[in-house]
């Protein structure tokens, strides 16, 4: 069965070769902001547009761009889209600008980005280019959320700001503060990789799922 | 407005408390991929931190005596990640006639260090925070010294786990977070140990 | 031309700085207004939801005036002494912005006094949005203006739950409000004499407890003799 390339990219950046659970980049903010459903959202959107956007731009750049000065200009192109971000979130949405403070800055040096750009952008048209960013984009999106939803929902007992569970229900007055802080993170990304990475497992060796 | 904050208790606050992996969660990338050799975590902790100090140092010239007075500011971003792509070229050249050794152990993570995002992180936060210079570099240092640390615990320990038994869907990365997961846990008992201010 | 010549490199480098650095400045003149109005606007309207007076966000007109309309007050002697929208932008202009300015306003309860009161947080400074009733006996407000806290932990005193404590919020005789931990949800009880902490952000509560502490100080001394 022959699909076309661009469901092929679709299916790979979403699922077999997930730039979190598979290829294990652009961890840093994927621990920093996902204990806020919000702040993950406007990130991974952030980061889905500016992948494909520096990808489509660093394919149609391609052929002129010198070997010696290659990745610098990479990450000039990135560093573009992601003040191009910025200041549209500081000028339309000030309030989640400052919330994720320096963490769109560090759009740029997110390894997902860097990754594309070498390993696609820089042998494929731009088009094309443009979809492979955004839907590692995407793979990178829809874990982000999975992990969000569960820190915020049990650390604050929210989704989005408004009250689901009712903050109490450990019964001592305290919600399960510690999957704000950082450990939790860490704690999520690798049981969700234990699950991921062991139905990869049984898949490939032919057992039941 | 330039906080109040003692140069001595932020290098120290950034080593432990508020170290910049294990409580920012900046240059895991490297962190997991290295600290699998002891040897390179030894050198590329070593490099992050002199990258750390240089650039910062140099980020914080920029802002106050280019980016600021020009009104560029919103440019700060492009000028920040030239600061650190020049500072880690020259690092490369020194490292490559100083130790030839170690910068055929540190390979590609060398040059990658300019995409870590500590470095990045790092002079952001100075930028936002106001620093100025001296507490800049203090904290620079303390991040460096911070993440050095932090690098080499995590290669002494994958040393043990990595001979150890581990369902097959936790080798690798997974066992990796999950012990990052306490060693973070165990940082923030740092927390009460010094006031930042 | 050899693409990797030094010449090619120094060429295209040149160029694609230009390329890169021109739709940049375009965006950013095209947004600069809006972003110094944005800016204006938090604080303005921070410091009259402080003060118990009504402010709407989507009215940026509206709360750029009702500021406008406040008595403002500027230290000179460690004392208060009235200061016109005129000179606060006169000053600004000169290089010389006044650094500290307190505000009072007629609200529907009452006289009510007000500033923008710093101190250390846990990563900088806090900058606090703080409005009292006439004879520093309540809090009528509270407003993070700026802060640079850690997202979802310290960051938390900004949002509703935590600010809303302090809206009517008594000030105990010692002048001394107590921040302690609590169930996450906000101490509603206005006449007891604490407030609750953010779970989990010990140094950020601590640093705004020494900012209130020491706002309530400031504002009993200044406003004790009487003001024009």
């Amino acid at each position: 069965m022959s699909q076309g390339p661009y469901v092929k990219v679709f299916k790979e950046n979403l699922i077999s070769n997930n730039p979190i659970l598979v290829q294990v980049l652009g961890i840093c903010s994927t621990l920093a902001v996902t204990n806020m459903l919000s702040n993950t959202l406007v990130m991974t959107v952030g980061v889905a547009l500016v992948t494909a956007f520096s990808s489509w731009a660093l394919s149609l750049l391609n052929k002129w761009i010198p070997r010696k000065v290659r990745m610098i200009v990479q990450v000039l192109v990135i560093s573009f889209w992601t003040i191009i971000v910025d200041i549209i979130l500081r000028a339309y949405a000030p309030e989640i600008s400052k919330s994720l403070g320096p963490y769109v800055g560090l759009i740029i040096t997110n390894c997902i980005i860097m990754g594309r750009a070498e390993a696609f952008a820089q042998a494929n048209k731009p088009l094309i280019s443009w979809w492979d960013g955004l839907t590692s984009g995407l793979g990178y999106m829809v874990v982000l959320l999975a992990l969000a939803i569960f820190r915020e929902l049990l650390g604050f007992g929210t989704l989005l700001g408004i009250p689901i569970f009712p903050i109490d229900f450990a019964g001592r007055g305290n919600n399960w503060t510690i999957m704000v802080m950082a450990p939790s993170a860490f704690f999520l990304v690798a049981i969700t990789l234990w699950i991921f990475t062991t139905v990869k497992l049984n898949k490939a060796a032919g057992g039941k799922k | 407005m330039t906080p109040v904050i003692d140069p001595f208790t932020l290098l120290v606050a950034s080593i432990f408390t508020s170290n910049i992996l294990l409580a920012n969660f900046l240059g895991m990338c490297s962190f997991i991929a290295i600290s699998k050799d002891f040897k390179s975590s030894n050198g590329l902790g070593i490099a992050v931190t002199a990258v750390l100090v240089i650039t910062v140092a140099a980020s914080w010239a920029a802002l106050k005596y280019l980016l600021i007075p020009a009104g560029i500011e919103y440019l700060s971003y492009i000028v920040f990640i030239i600061v650190i792509a020049a500072v880690v070229q020259m690092l490369e050249m020194i490292i490559e006639r100083v130790s030839p050794a170690l910068y055929m152990t540190l390979g590609i993570f060398l040059p990658l260090i300019t995409v870590n995002c500590a470095i990045m992180g790092a002079v952001l936060f100075m930028q936002i925070r106001n620093y100025d210079f001296i507490q800049s570099v203090s904290f620079a240092l303390g991040s460096g010294l911070g993440w050095w640390m932090a690098i080499m615990a995590l290669s002494a320990m994958r040393a043990k786990y990595d001979k150890a038994p581990v369902p097959a869907g936790l080798k690798g990365p997974g066992i990796t977070f999950v012990t990052i997961g306490f060693m973070a846990m165990a940082f923030i008992g740092f927390s009460g140990m010094v006031r930042v201010q | 031309m050899n693409k990797e010549s030094t010449l090619y490199v120094v060429i295209f480098s040149l160029i694609i700085t230009f390329v890169l650095v021109l739709p940049l400045s375009v965006v950013n003149e095209l947004t600069k207004a809006r972003v110094e109005q944005n800016k204006q606007v938090a604080q303005a309207y921070s410091i009259l939801v402080a003060l118990g007076l009504p402010a709407d966000k989507k009215e940026p007109q509206k709360v750029i005036s009702d500021y406008a309309a406040l008595e403002k007050f500027k230290l000179a002697d460690n004392k208060l002494v009235p200061v016109s929208n005129d000179e606060i932008e006169q000053a600004a202009k000169s290089g010389f912005p006044i650094q500290q300015l307190f505000y009072r306003g007629q609200t529907p309860n009452g006289l009510a006094w007000g500033g923008a009161f710093t101190g250390p947080g846990l990563w900088g400074n806090l900058t606090l949005a703080l409005g009292f009733d006439e004879h520093i006996q309540k809090i009528t407000g509270f407003q993070a203006i700026a802060q640079v806290e850690t997202p979802g932990l310290g960051a938390r005193i900004a949002e509703p739950w935590f600010t809303n404590q302090f809206t009517g919020q008594k000030i105990p005789d010692s002048g001394e409000l107590k921040f302690v931990p609590g169930s996450g949800e906000g101490d509603a009880d206005k006449t007891n004499d604490s407030v609750d902490t953010v779970t989990g952000a010990t140094i950020t509560s601590h640093g705004t407890r020494d900012i209130v502490d020491k706002a309530i100080a400031e504002m009993r001394t200044l406003t004790a003799g009487g003001v024009q």
